[in-house]
């Protein structure tokens, strides 16, 4: 049988992988407002609209991510509290 | 163009990367369910309940990773959009299914997060469209029958039967009017809207009600079959 052990690592491993999952959204919300400056620049606004339209469901995701992020870490916790229980 | 296949593709890269740690993640509530089968079998009844607090907690972290895959899929419908020319996904909803099968559309309307649940499978019969509405047994005693008179009798019986679901036509009525509005902001400065709300309500009431009338007659000829 698997013990309580597995778990909590098995939820921090996956807390810390969603974290860099954070980061790397962050990087491509980077990209988009990049782009968004350099389509705008060009004037092209249904471009413009759509990487805005991009960039703002990459914030979501990664408000979203952070929150997954903060429900691991409870867990991981109360699991750490079933143990020492 | 080559900037936008290249942010498609960092972020489909994401996707994937969100979508692995998702089954992963199914792995760590297994994990917690089993063990809080096994102590429940040998009556621990309070770490029984704290596997349960755990098991909940991954259960909400699925429904967020969930939506953060959701949302990296809008980006992507997006960027597809202005690689082709359309913007049909820059401000509609997308459909989804969420962790527990049930069908979502999914989205964000004038500043505000939207969630919308399908309801499928609707049993053929008004009474019972109304009951999974959980709207009262009878549709509201006063109904308004003025202009019937005169008309041809296939269009009497149409409004007898809107009449007949007043209120789950009404409930139809107001989602259908969301849906159109958000359909317009979609369509980008159209402001004719191919359908109304009231027809769009109305054709799922006489769709139901043609469901009902089928289902009626294939009971009524395999009664007779026997």
């Amino acid at each position: 049988m698997s013990s309580l052990d597995d778990l909590i690592a098995s939820i921090t491993a996956n807390k810390d992988a969603t974290d860099e999952l954070t980061a790397r959204i962050e990087g491509s919300k980077q990209q988009a407002e990049e782009l968004l400056g350099q389509v705008t620049a060009l004037g092209a606004e249904g471009v413009a609209n759509a990487v805005m339209g991009v960039k703002d469901r990459l914030e979501q995701s990664a408000s979203q991510n952070r929150a997954t992020s903060l429900q691991l870490d409870e867990a991981a916790t109360a699991a750490a509290a079933a143990k020492q229980a | 163009m080559s900037r936008l296949s290249d942010l498609a593709a960092f972020i489909a890269e994401d996707k994937r990367e969100a979508e692995s740690l998702e089954s992963v993640l199914l792995g760590s509530r297994d994990l917690a369910n089993d063990l809080r089968a096994a102590f429940a079998a040998f009556g621990a009844e309070r770490k029984t309940l704290q596997l349960n607090a755990v098991a909940d907690l991954l259960g909400a972290a699925q429904n967020s990773r969930w939506l953060t895959v959701g949302h990296l899929e809008d980006a992507l419908l997006i960027l597809k959009g202005a690689m082709t020319g359309s913007y049909p996904a820059a401000g509609g909803l997308a459909l989804r299914t969420a962790p527990d099968g049930v069908r979502v559309l999914l989205g964000r309307y004038g500043g505000v997060e939207v969630s919308l649940r399908i309801a499928e499978g609707y049993r053929p019969r008004v009474a019972r469209l109304r009951e999974r509405l959980g709207m009262p047994d009878a549709p509201p005693p006063e109904v308004d029958t003025t202009g019937d008179d005169g008309l041809p009798k296939r269009e009497r019986l149409t409004r007898k039967l809107i009449r007949g679901g007043a209120d789950v036509h009404a409930q139809f009525k107001d989602t259908a009017n969301t849906s159109l509005a958000i359909g317009g902001l979609e369509r980008h400065g159209d402001d004719t809207p191919p359908a109304t709300g009231e027809g769009v309500a109305s054709v799922v009431i006489l769709s139901v009600a043609t469901l009902d009338g089928l289902a009626r007659a294939a009971r009524h000829w395999s009664r007779r079959a026997t």
